[in-house]
């Protein structure tokens, strides 16, 4: 058993009323070992960060909020294991911080929990997992997305790099072959009419599976795209970036998570140029985003990218939504839901909310290009990211789904 | 005609890449009948370092540590542990070096952190070798083809044509004998894993540097050397070439192939049109992660031995 208890101990200013209050217990799963360990290792400096001055200012009306950390090792069934052992140990707020594959895990466990213990429910709230089903046909009134999907980072890329002229006339879509990608490739073919391009060609591949993607560029090549949209991350993304660049493909890449750490790093020059729809961006939020890039590393000794944003957007809207809930002997879960559905919580990019129809966070977007002239450079590079335009919540926002059909109890 | 050629070169390459991580692993199996699981990690030890090295002694200074440094580990894994397993047997080798695998895998993680490094091909040798229509062939992948095929050559010759190659297969056939006659077969033994193993890390030094370097690459590569090996037969040099240039081209050619897999049935009148767009309307082009397998599953049924395979294995 893995466990890492990252934030406990209450301040000691509260004295007697804290030796009696009973901690807000919160688990957080993902991987930590296993060949996704790298998407855990973002998490782990973002807990402290909001977690230690909300349980220094009292935490939940005198009680403090403890974070424990479970490693599920990227796959489902040590998903199922550690959802098994968090609420064993009485944990009923449950972060789910890992893939689609681990969500939907997650989201079934949780549901069956809520069914079998009614008076007792559980509460899922989803960091970093993009596949659209978990906001469309699996929305459920016990699980909250605190990220993008697909759409919405398309939609955002389309629309600045059509302003900005960087789109061009013809597309391509390279993706990974699983939920987000399929829903990346589909949201690639319904924008085309919005944006006025055309999709010269899609190719989907296995993940993580692939060494050489030479030829999957090679067949790009023959539809001569100006641009590809791709929602592939990690070893994945930077052999792609690779093989275009060494290969001399002409066109730009559009995606999602070219900041992840060490992408820019083993990507190399290859990545200049190249398009990113960023959850945060320092350089886009001013001095407000300067001030909390600052407050973030001076803690870390790092800043905030990728999906460490994601994590920090779904604590502070926690700990936010916590404050508004009344106190009781213990956590009132469907309280603690509606206070998440209704309260804005401020960022330094602008307003957060949730909204209440399919659960799916509103949040400004920043489309950013790789750039040598972008004010923070990124792994030790020359390289970081310029941001191009911010996009409000209102503008980044894509309707609700219609497949979801909440039941609201 | 051009994305023809390019393909086939690509994939060409990529199937040299392969024969170079798994050369090692046939060498080490064929000649002393140990399966080590750990392959792909030395490949991943040589990437990390050659990277490492690198800093210091530039890019090739990198390459010569990373392979030499790779034997020394194989080196002393074989003698430190390998040595004392032997004699229970295959399962306890199969699962110590399986052990292996993940220690390596997370000693990496210590030093160099869950993400990927900034290993990349210098500057001086980004260039393209040559053209073939609008393509640009990079040089680096050259280098890969031509130090794969120059290390079959050396191996192959070595053990054919030399002294040293000579007591080598002899100490495999009967190693008793050979003792017998004044020879350190222990250094023999220890010697020729060290050599697999360097191999392999020769592999990861280039490799990584063309393609990533991250924690993930041995797990990335693991079970396709392994593909190799199978479907070339065990222990066999020329097979293990055979079978990587295969994989290599059919993996790259399969991309390019515009049909589905209901379509392709639907042709030959195995399923009807409408489970063709529905059931199985699958691009046979999304295939390529798992043609390899497909391949190692017919020539299992067909010859288990492997393409150039023992018939008494």
């Amino acid at each position: 058993m893995l466990k890492l208890v990252a934030a406990a101990i209450p301040a000691l200013a509260l004295g007697a009323a804290a030796a009696a209050a009973e901690p807000v217990k919160v688990a957080y799963l993902t991987p930590k070992t296993g060949s996704m360990a790298f998407i855990g290792a973002m998490y782990d400096p973002t807990i402290d960060f909001i977690v230690k001055p909300f349980n220094a200012a009292g935490g939940w009306n005198g009680n403090p909020v403890e974070v424990s950390v479970y490693d599920d090792q990227g796959t489902t069934q040590g998903a199922a294991d550690r959802f098994k052992q968090a609420v064993a140990d009485g944990a009923r707020i449950i972060i789910g911080a890992g893939t689609s594959p681990l969500a939907a895990q997650n989201l079934a466990d949780i549901k069956r929990w809520n069914q079998r213990n009614p008076d007792d429910p559980a509460i899922l709230l989803i960091v970093g997992a993009e596949g659209v089903n978990f906001t469309g046909a699996d929305c459920s009134y016990y699980s909250f997305r605190f990220t993008t999907t697909p759409y919405i980072r398309q939609n955002a890329l389309a629309k600045v790099m059509k302003e900005t002229g960087a789109l061009g006339q013809k597309v391509y879509s390279l993706q990974p072959d699983y939920t987000m990608g399929r829903d990346m490739e589909a949201a690639t073919v319904a924008n085309a009419k919005t944006y006025g391009y055309e999709v010269v060609g899609t190719a989907r591949h296995d993940v993580f599976k692939i060494k050489d993607f030479s030829s999957f560029i090679e067949k790009a090549r023959a539809g001569a795209p100006e641009t590809i949209f791709t929602a592939n991350g990690g070893s994945d993304l930077q052999l792609i970036l690779q093989a275009a660049s060494s290969a001399g493909l002409p066109a730009k890449f559009a995606g999602m998570f070219l900041d992840e750490p060490g992408n820019l790093a083993a990507a190399g020059p290859a990545a200049l140029g190249n398009f990113t729809a960023q959850i945060f961006n320092a350089q886009a939020g001013g001095e407000k985003g300067e001030a909390y890039r600052a407050a973030f590393n001076a803690a870390t000794g790092r800043d905030p990218v990728a999906f460490m944003s994601n994590s920090l957007i779904t604590l502070t809207m926690l700990t936010h939504a916590m404050k508004q809930v009344p106190a009781a002997p213990k956590l009132p879960i469907k309280a603690l839901i509606t206070a998440m559905e209704t309260t804005k919580t401020p960022w330094p990019l602008g307003d957060l909310s949730m909204r209440a129809d399919d659960h799916q966070l509103q949040l400004p977007l920043v489309v950013s290009v790789v750039s040598k002239d972008a004010a923070r450079k990124l792994d030790g590079t020359d390289m970081g990211f310029k941001p191009v335009k911010l996009l409000s919540a209102e503008e980044a926002s894509t309707p609700v789904n219609p497949d979801c059909k909440m039941v609201r109890n | 005609m051009d994305t023809i050629v390019v393909a086939l070169l690509n994939g060409l390459i990529y199937g040299l890449l392969l024969f170079m991580i798994s050369s090692g692993l046939t060498l080490i199996f064929g000649m002393m009948g140990i399966l080590n699981f750990a392959h792909a990690s030395f490949y991943m030890l040589g990437a990390y370092l050659a990277f490492a090295a690198t800093r210091i002694f530039g890019f090739w200074g990198g390459i010569v540590i990373g392979t030499l440094g790779v034997a020394l580990i194989g080196l002393i894994c074989e003698r430190t542990l390998l040595r004392h397993v032997r004699r229970h047997g295959h399962v306890q080798e199969l699962l110590l070096t399986f052990g292996l695998s993940f220690a390596f895998e997370e000693l990496v993680k210590v030093f160099f952190g869950p993400y990927a490094v900034s290993y990349p091909v210098p500057e001086s040798l980004r260039f393209a070798a040559f053209s073939i229509g609008a393509v640009q062939y990079p040089f680096f992948r050259v280098l890969i083809g031509a130090t794969a095929i120059a290390m079959f050559a050396a191996i192959f010759c070595l053990l054919r044509f030399t002294r040293i190659g000579l007591v080598v297969r002899a100490a495999v056939l009967n190693p008793d004998m050979v003792r017998a006659l004044g020879y350190n077969v222990s250094a023999i033994f220890s010697g020729m894993f060290a050599v697999g193993a360097g191999l392999a890390g020769l592999a990861g030094a280039m490799g990584g540097a063309y393609y990533t370097t991250n924690p993930n690459m041995a797990t990335e590569l693991g079970v396709i050397v392994f593909v190799v090996v199978v479907v070339g037969g065990l222990g066999s040099l020329s097979g293990a070439l055979i079978a990587s240039l295969i994989i290599g081209v059919l993996v790259n050619a399969v991309v390019y192939v515009d049909t589905t897999f209901g379509d392709l049935l639907a042709k030959i009148g195995v399923v009807s049109a409408e489970t063709a767009r529905t059931l199985l309307n699958v691009p046979i082009a999304n295939t390529a992660g798992v043609l390899p397998f497909l391949l190692m599953l017919l020539v299992l049924m067909i010859r288990p031995q492997g393409i150039a395979g023992d018939e008494r294995v």
